[in-house]
């Protein structure tokens, strides 16, 4: 198993380095001075050309992403032209807000989008099945923006239970827990529809295997029949749409915590990308692909747990 | 008599105590109620709190609370004494002297020294170019000189408007910010202002605590929280829901939602800025005279300010000196101003064509930045252009991209921006617009082309900024200002937007600040909060 996750992470090296090409190249390529932004309109010649020069924005740009690899490589991520401090300093300050949420709204996704999966898939084409799939298609339709001012007119200003924006801080405190509740339930409606129609379509196939056939002729009872054998078998799909669908719920995440005022790192990338902080960009896509890799890792392990056949393979591969 | 003895002078004290703290804190004279936390919705977290470095609006809301100035503004925007208790100036204005207030002290309880002046305006000239934001605001100055309670300031020229920059100069403690550096100060600054600094978690929010030794006044509440709440709808929630107490930049989309709230009041005045519609001279037909009559002929102005700004959070310009800032000569440039006349744009179209300097499907190009506002003044401006029938085209981008295609292009077109002025006087304003070269090689100018076109601009700004008589530069202003917007129409001024502050009814002797800033303890209002 060490085996495998060494090679793994191995691979990982050149699609980082991959990834900060394409994203350094990408940012470069936007019109916009950093420095003519960040002084603005009113900033003299001299001014700006001091700032770039300080910025090394007036070095090809070659030698300014083999500066950026180099450091990199070292750890070393630049320093945000805003805010002056290590990008490093400045991303890392707000991730643990972004990951917070992120996972709340996991949590709550797969908490209420797998239980009611196994639930449509057992009762197939009953109501309860067809108000699942309205559910799901609602989620899928409702743009984030628009169902957070929804949720906060009615939690906060209306009902007053909730409250409005901000993070009250850790997750373990009581005011922490209510204000992470409005943006984790905008959130979670990216992942919750596809979450339930997979874990549908997923307990449905399994439902009609041989071994659950061979599980109930055994005469055992239907719960062990559902969790043990079919669900268990049905989850595999589930688990694998968690992992890719952790980079969607981090871009949604960006939205989210713009609208909702959360202090995480998409808020400071959207900021950093009006103010042409090209540091603070890089390092914010290059830590969350980092994030979305060793989530994949982390899903790739729990296939061996839940699974022997899988165990077996990459013990093999490896 | 009898009963208190029984109950003991200790139980009375112990009732009298309880009693008091059934009733609540006794009220100030005048019903005032200190106390409290006063939490303040703001539109962009700061970037830095040292003053010395960053100037965006943001982190100047938040370092304003926290330190002072040599000079201040009252609630006219006239200049006034604040940690300087009176300033004069040489004959020829190169020379200035301020005399430092004795008692003041930093948060840290250090007096506050004409030393420490001397000092925070030094290491503004001291950093790199690009260090601080603000050195170009304050390059006049050749030499600074601390001597006993005074300030001494030697200009490398005579500089009329120098008192005004100094309003934007907060004064440190030399020795803490020598001691801890400057990205250290920027994160833990200490300053003498009425609010001390307590804690920043960046992008959530910035706590400041009442400083009870604040030399002007004791503030009256005991906290304020700055919470950066971007999206304009969710900070006006914030306030319908009684989450904050004051909001700011109130957007034209929630102010008819917030007025008529009850417990919500809102609070305008006159904004510092002047916004323009203006002409790329780097090719006809923008550079040709009748071309812009022509398009000051077709557009609807006034219909077009009250489209867009359909609750009155705007006023139309006329001139390109805000409100409050002098001089004002806003009669004579609104007498002068080419009404709309669709029958004059279209003769003048026609004028232009025979003339050779346009053809009837040349494309006009209009080129707006992103935001709303400049977008719906862009599509008026392409619509009234298309009614005369010329060729009109509208061209938005996202505003960094817009900058730099404005600034450093030669590619003519008609463009909108903005100006808010770095100090309160006419040369903030007109070398920012039109001064050209070495002394203020503005972007301004450069945009409009007109470094080329008319070298005699910069005579006249040149001219001004070195007189001391009042009377004198603003002559000079008038008529500068009448040649460039009503001779030559180098901009049509299209509004003035007004500042508006959302705040909970609760919120006491508040008033907005015409520079966008929070205006809590002044030498004219002390905030409180009724609860």
């Amino acid at each position: 198993m060490l085996r495998y996750l060494g090679k793994r992470l191995f691979y990982a090296v050149p699609t980082v380095l991959c990834v900060v090409f394409a994203v350094f190249l990408l940012l470069h390529l936007i019109p916009g001075d950093p420095a003519q932004v960040m002084l603005g309109v009113g900033a003299s010649d001299r001014e700006i050309t001091a700032l770039r020069e300080k910025l090394g924005l007036d070095r090809p740009l070659t030698i300014q992403f083999a500066r950026y690899a180099m450091g990199v490589l070292r750890g070393d991520l630049g320093d945000s032209f805003a805010y002056r401090k290590e990008v490093l300093q400045v991303v890392l300050e707000r991730f643990p807000a972004t990951i917070e949420l992120t996972l709340a709204a996991m949590v709550l996704a797969c908490g209420i989008g797998i239980p009611l999966g196994v639930e449509a898939a057992l009762r197939r084409r009953s109501p309860f099945d067809l108000v699942c799939r309205m559910i799901a298609l609602a989620g899928v339709s409702f743009p984030v923006f628009w169902l957070a001012i929804l949720l906060m007119y009615l939690f906060a200003v209306t009902l007053h239970l909730l409250p409005l924006s901000g993070r009250g801080g850790p997750l373990y405190t009581w005011n922490g827990l209510r204000h992470i509740l409005l943006p984790a339930i905008a959130l979670s409606t990216i992942m919750l529809p596809s979450t339930m129609r997979l874990t549908r379509s997923s307990m449905l196939e399994a439902l009609t295997q041989e071994y659950v056939r061979v599980a109930r002729s055994k005469g055992l009872r239907e719960m062990v029949v559902i969790y043990k054998h079919a669900f268990r078998n049905a989850i595999l799909p589930v688990i694998t749409n968690i992992g890719l669908q952790f980079g969607v719920l981090l871009g949604g995440a960006f939205l989210t915590e713009h609208v909702f005022a959360w202090p995480g790192i998409g808020q400071l990338t959207v900021n950093a990308i009006f103010r042409r902080d090209f540091p603070v960009v890089q390092g914010v896509i290059l830590i969350t692909a980092l994030a979305f890799f060793l989530v994949n890792v982390c899903v790739d392990i729990s296939y061996a747990y839940l699974d022997p056949r899988v165990r077996h393979e990459m013990v093999e591969r490896a | 008599m009898k009963t208190l003895k029984a109950i003991g002078p200790g139980a009375f004290g112990i009732a009298l105590i309880l009693a008091s703290l059934l009733i609540g804190p006794a009220p100030c004279p005048g019903g005032v109620k200190p106390g409290g936390t006063l939490r303040i919705a703001v539109y962009a977290d700061a970037t830095s709190l040292d003053p010395g470095g960053a100037n965006d609006i943001p982190s100047q809301k938040a370092y304003n609370l926290l330190f002072d100035t040599l000079l201040a503004f009252d609630r006219g925007m006239q200049l006034t004494g604040h940690v300087a208790t009176a300033w004069k100036a040489s004959q020829d204005s190169k020379t200035w002297t301020f005399t430092i207030r004795p008692g003041i002290t930093f948060h840290d309880g250090t007096a506050l020294a004409a030393e420490d002046v001397a000092f925070s305006f030094q290491r503004i000239l001291n950093a790199p170019e690009a260090a601080s934001q603000k050195k170009s605001a304050i390059a006049m100055i050749e030499s600074i000189e601390a001597r006993g309670n005074e300030v001494i300031f030697r200009l490398k020229y005579s500089f009329a408007p120098f008192p005004g920059t100094t309003a934007q100069i907060q004064i440190v403690p030399r020795n803490v910010a020598k001691e801890v550096g400057n990205k250290s100060f920027a994160s833990r600054p200490v300053g003498s202002g009425p609010f001390r600094f307590v804690e920043w978690i960046k992008d959530d929010h910035i706590t400041l605590d009442r400083y009870d030794q604040y030399w002007l006044k004791r503030p009256h509440v005991d906290r304020v929280v700055l919470r950066p709440i971007p999206e304009g709808t969710v900070r006006a929630m914030s306030l319908m829901a009684g989450e904050v107490d004051i909001v700011d930049q109130v957007s034209s989309e929630t102010l008819p939602k917030l007025r008529g709230v009850a417990g919500v009041e809102l609070l305008t005045t006159a904004g510092l800025n002047y916004y323009w519609l203006g002409f790329r001279q780097y090719g006809p037909p923008y550079n040709n005279l009748k071309f812009r009559q022509m398009v000051y002929h077709a557009i609807d102005m006034d219909g077009a300010i009250k489209t867009i700004f359909p609750h009155g959070n705007a006023v139309r310009a006329y001139s390109a000196v805000p409100p409050l800032v002098w001089p004002t000569d806003e009669k004579f440039l609104k007498e002068q101003a080419l009404p709309q006349d669709t029958a004059k744009a279209k003769k003048l179209f026609e004028a232009l064509i025979a003339e050779g300097v346009m053809k009837r499907d040349t494309k006009v190009l209009v080129s707006m930045a992103n935001d709303p506002e400049r977008i719906k003044l862009g599509e008026i401006l392409v619509t009234n252009l298309k009614e005369i029938g010329v060729n009109a085209e509208l061209k938005v981008t996202e505003t960094g991209s817009y900058i730099e295609a404005a600034v450093k292009g030669t590619e003519p077109f008609i463009y909108s921006l903005f100006s808010v002025p770095r100090y309160l006087d006419p040369d903030a304003i007109f070398s920012w617009l039109f001064l050209s070269g070495p002394n203020g090689s503005t972007h301004g100018a450069k945009i409009l082309g007109l470094a080329e076109l008319d070298p005699r601009i910069n005579d006249a700004i040149e001219k001004a900024r070195v007189i001391s008589d009042e009377a004198e530069r603003s002559r000079l202003y008038t008529a500068l200002q009448r040649d460039v917007l009503i001779e030559k129409l180098y901009h049509i001024p299209a509004y003035h937007r007004t500042i508006v502050l959302g705040k909970r009814s609760a919120v006491q002797d508040l008033y907005p600040a015409p520079n966008d800033l929070f205006w809590l303890v002044t030498s004219f209002s002390n905030v409180w909060i009724d609860r």
